[in-house]
């Protein structure tokens, strides 16, 4: 009730979320991750495509296979941690790529004049409309099917929401009184572009950038799924997720494990882009979770 | 500009209190944050009375609780806040009293005016609603009609010129001064015995600011509420305020009438403060400032928080934090300076 | 060729917005060498406007605006950035008034990049700015956020005065402080302008603050200067209603009635004639027709309204007597 709405305003909280890892587990956690790719040859039991027809999709903690094997007798846990690599750059690259790409697109766009910033913006819109994996799809399948072109396709698709963000951050910079002033100046759009405006987004966007690569993950993997990805039989999680598919009734725990392994580095990643959403700032730094 | 008669009465007839009897008593308020296992104390051991028909200005610059003074009193602070003390309206407890109860008795027995109207008042709903809304929460008035008719008084009552219109109209149509005024009109709706305003004129302009003024003067000798103007700006405490309370550091350091108070300071702070304001007479570049500027609250001095930035700090000042002592004036200072003792030697 | 009487000269200087604001109608503004000039009114009434015009920020729709001698409006490239060296800012907010990112030694050394200063010139002249306005140099590695609003005003001061301007315009420069701290930014504008001979145009709501600081003064009223003069004229002998209304509005002890009703007009359509009329308590028919010319009332005093001559305005009482 209102009695009135003047009686209510309320002094704002700062929400933060309660299940928020602590920095050290989660760089811990990037540590094992980063293990598990370079020394993904050592660690593994087998090897990729060591096959042993006799038993085949054997379920979890079988003897000598402790996350069972597939379809055609390979074991599972080797393949995922020879696959975290290749997973991990067609999660990582395409994000790399946008990420300079569309923050390039969006500082000019967001120090552009007002006409040449509706251009470019709306053309990106026409993009950001589709869902991203259906875009990825189109592209990657008039490419043709290959882990480059996956990658390309990825790209192109992540440009339109980096470079959105990072317009919105500029616009939104553009207001605060020291924009104002650097004009003033006399310094030049690139000085300032480079100078204030810069240090200003690079903590959103890597922060949004972080968040992609858990959805960049997940949409290689699907087009993996699609065979428009790795082609088999390398080891990788969404060709793996695909594989799965034909025993999923029989032998449903073959995809349990691809599955989840893309599920938890997203979020992972997720976590991550959380975490340094406060250690950038230099106002919150070092702040406990 | 409003075009209610003078003499017409209080839209209610109910049982008033008479002229200068206390209605809100506070005592030792004290409001704290918590922070993780922390409780950052903002205001520390405030008192004072509100009186019917009186006017207390509650003085001092920004962070120093003012607003959360304001808010103690309605219970209006955030969950994390602790509020000890105790906070009598009429012969009822407001702290201890369960919070549905003393949401009930805002708006109609204290009502606030908050700085900021265009926060308060809902941006989708027409102005006519958000007033009558109240009297029906309320139980004021009964059938719809009365209530629309009681509403556009209300809105005359304030002195908006075209109530019939401004009733119709969404809160972003009008301006700060207007949209002010309807706050105002939701606060007086229910004939409030208490009237908060927590800086009303803030960010209006100082010809609207004056207009406003006279409206609070105007309702308060009409309706005889108590009020507490919460304000930064000397000069408004000098035009509206029968009694002055000077806030520093979430304490009252100086109070008393405001006359006594304005043109006979004894607390350093209120002191300073006047001198620093930019009258006429002083040249360009000879104000006095006050050194530094206030510390936040978990950063304060032991002893007197102000004394870091007195010209009569003295190794006392950092011994104990000064309770409020009876000056020469008549008025009360937080002062060492002002312990009795001290009084007969200087 | 000799100097030129002014600094800044704007004449009929008028900005539109592209909404159909008309934020500023035929303002002339000048200021001379080391002059501090004030220029009040009530929010909306386009001071910003004003001041963002001689800061190029806004271009006029018509007027001539000339710095020492020079057409500003025609200025562009290296003579126009040579010109912004000489004429900065100091903005109202002092929370995004420097970047959250900088320090603020890396803020004010921004503006000598600009202009070519070499590394070690740079930092020497830096710590010599902030000593010059109270920041002590242990604070230049310091962050905004871990300043006060009154040091991050003084940190904004230094930014503006590091490249030796002519003219410094403050938009509202002092408005979020808090008063104890307001005192200590105001004395600090004077000594700076005395020690450095720098001109200031200094834009504010508050009458008071514009009064003390400035030399002198433009009131300005929905896009026009309606009355502009010395400061100490203004103060005690104002002549139109409105720079009246203004001191008689300033809050004091005993003051009863409010000075004048209703709020500005809209200035997407205003009133014709004079912009005060429908506010005026002296207004009469001939306010509508009237076409803004200024009358002289004094040396360096002019106003622009019609009954300046059969209104014995007197001076409103002393607005504060301590
Ligand atoms: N919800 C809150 N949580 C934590 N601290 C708070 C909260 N609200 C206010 N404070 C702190 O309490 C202190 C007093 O705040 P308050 O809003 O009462 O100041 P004020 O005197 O009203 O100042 P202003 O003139 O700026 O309105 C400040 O230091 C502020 O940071
Ligand atoms: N960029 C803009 N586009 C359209 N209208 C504008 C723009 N900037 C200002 N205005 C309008 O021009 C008028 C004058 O604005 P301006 O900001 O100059 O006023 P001001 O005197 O500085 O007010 P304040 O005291 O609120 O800062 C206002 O009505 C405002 O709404
Ligand atoms: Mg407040
Ligand atoms: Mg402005």
């Amino acid at each position: 009730m209102t009695s009135a709405a003047v009686l209510t305003t309320r002094f704002r909280a700062r929400r933060r979320p309660t299940w928020a890892l602590s920095t050290q587990v989660l760089l811990a956690l990037v540590v094992l991750l980063l293990g598990t790719v370079f020394l993904g040859s050592v660690i593994a039991p087998y090897g990729a495509t060591d096959g042993d027809p006799a038993n085949r999709l054997l379920g979890f903690g079988s003897a000598g296979h402790l996350l069972g094997t597939d379809g055609q007798g390979r074991d599972i846990l080797s393949r995922l941690i020879l696959g975290t690599r290749l997973s991990l750059l067609t999660g990582i690259i395409p994000v790399l790529i946008a990420g300079t790409v569309g923050s390039a697109v969006g500082l000019c766009a967001g120090l552009a004049s007002r006409l040449v910033n509706t251009l470019i913006m709306r053309t990106l819109d026409v993009f950001y409309s589709f869902p991203s994996i259906l875009l990825a799809i189109g592209v990657a399948a008039a490419l043709g099917p290959s882990i480059k072109n996956a990658i390309i396709a990825l790209s192109i698709v992540l440009i339109p929401p980096v470079a959105r963000i990072v317009e919105a951050e500029v616009v939104a910079l553009r207001s605060a009184a020291f924009m104002k002033v650097a004009e003033c100046s006399g310094a030049s759009r690139f000085l300032i572009a480079v100078r204030h405006v810069v240090p200003n987004i690079r903590a959103p966007l890597v922060v949004y950038c972080t968040t992609l690569i858990g959805l960049s993950i997940v949409d290689a993997a699907g087009l993996s799924f699609l065979g428009l990805g790795a082609s088999p039989p390398t080891a990788e999680w969404g060709l793996m997720l695909n594989d799965a598919r034909n025993y999923f009734f029989r032998a449903p725990a073959v995809a349990l494990a691809p599955a989840l392994a893309i599920l938890l580095v997203a979020l992972l990643f997720n976590a991550l882009g959380d975490r340094l959403r406060v250690e950038l700032d230099v106002r919150q730094r070092g702040a406990t979770p | 500009m409003s075009t209610f008669s003078k003499t017409r009465p209080p839209l209610l007839e109910t049982t008033r209190p008479t002229a200068d009897q206390t209605v809100l008593r506070v005592t030792d308020l004290t409001t704290g944050f918590r922070r993780g296992a922390t409780t950052t104390e903002v205001v520390r051991g405030v008192s004072f009375d509100l009186r019917a028909g009186r006017t207390l200005v509650l003085l001092g610059e920004s962070g120093c609780g003012k607003s959360v003074t304001a808010r103690s009193l309605m219970r209006l602070t955030p969950e994390r806040a602790v509020i000890g003390g105790s906070v009598q309206l009429g012969d009822e407890e407001l702290l201890t009293l369960p919070l549905a109860d003393v949401v009930r008795r805002r708006g109609k027995r204290i009502a606030l005016v908050p700085q900021d109207p265009a926060g308060a008042l809902s941006p989708l709903r027409k102005i006519g609603s958000q007033v009558s809304e109240v009297l029906r929460v309320h139980g004021i008035v009964g059938t719809r009609q009365e209530r629309t008719g009681r509403t556009l008084e209300l809105l005359d009552r304030v002195g908006i010129p075209d109530p019939q219109r401004v009733a119709g109209s969404y809160a972003h149509e009008l301006s700060g001064g207007m949209r002010q005024r309807v706050a105002i009109a939701i606060a007086v709706a229910c004939d409030p015995e208490v009237l908060i305003a927590d800086e009303p004129t803030t960010a209006l302009d100082v010809t609207v600011q004056a207009q406003i003024l006279e409206l609070f003067q105007d309702l308060q000798a009409r309706l005889g509420m108590a009020t507490l103007l919460v304000t930064h700006d000397v000069g408004v405490a000098e035009r509206m305020a029968d009694e002055i309370a000077v806030m520093y550091a979430g304490r009252i350091v100086e109070s008393g009438l405001a006359e006594t108070v304005l043109s006979a300071p004894r607390h350093p702070y209120t002191a300073a403060l006047l001198r620093a304001l930019p009258v006429p007479g002083v040249r360009r570049g000879e104000l006095q400032p006050i050194p530094g500027q206030p510390s936040a609250p978990s950063e304060r001095p032991a002893g007197c928080p102000f004394r870091t930035r007195c010209d009569f700090q003295h190794d006392a000042c950092s011994e104990y934090e000064p309770p409020l002592f009876v000056t020469d004036v008549a008025t009360h200072a937080a002062c060492d300076l002002m312990r009795p003792s001290q009084q007969a030697v200087g | 060729m000799a100097a030129p009487e002014f600094l800044l000269e704007g004449r009929g200087l008028t900005v539109t917005y592209g909404n159909g604001v008309r934020a500023v109608s035929d303002v002339d503004l000048t200021v001379r060498h080391g002059e501090i000039v004030g220029l009040v009114g009530e929010s909306g009434c386009g001071k910003s406007s004003l001041a963002n015009t001689v800061l190029r920020m806004v271009k006029p729709q018509s007027g001539t605006l000339s710095f020492n001698g020079k057409d500003l409006l025609a200025m562009h490239g290296d003579e126009l950035k040579a010109v912004r060296r000489s004429l900065q800012v100091v903005p109202q907010d002092p929370s995004t008034s420097l970047n959250p990112r900088l320090t603020i030694a890396q803020s004010v050394e921004f503006n000598l990049k600009v202009h070519g200063w070499g590394r070690r010139e740079r930092r020497a002249r830096v710590m010599e700015m902030l000593d010059r306005v109270g920041i002590p140099a242990s604070y230049s590695t310091r962050y905004p956020h871990q300043l006060s609003g009154g040091q991050l005003q003084r940190v904004a001061i230094a930014r503006a005065l590091v490249t030796d301007p002519s003219l410094v315009v403050c938009d509202e420069a002092v408005s979020a402080l808090d008063k104890s701290v307001q005192a200590q930014i105001l004395n600090l504008l004077a000594q700076l302008q005395r020690d450095l001979d720098v001109a200031f145009l200094f834009v504010s709501h508050d009458l008071t603050v514009v009064e003390h600081v400035s030399d002198r003064v433009l009131v300005m009223y929905l896009g026009r200067i309606v009355e502009e003069g010395p400061a100490t004229e203004i103060l005690t002998a104002p002549r139109h209603p409105y720079t009246q209304a203004l001191l008689a509005s300033i809050p004091t002890r005993g003051q009863q009635r409010a000075a004048i009703h209703g709020e500005p007009p809209s200035p997407v359509n205003p009133p014709s004639g004079c912009g005060f009329r429908t506010r005026c308590p002296y207004a009469v028919d001939a306010c509508a027709g009237y076409d803004n010319t200024p009358h002289a009332v004094g040396p360096d005093h002019a106003a622009r309204c019609v009954r300046l001559d059969d209104l014995a305005l007197t001076a409103p009482q002393a607005w504060r007597n301590s």
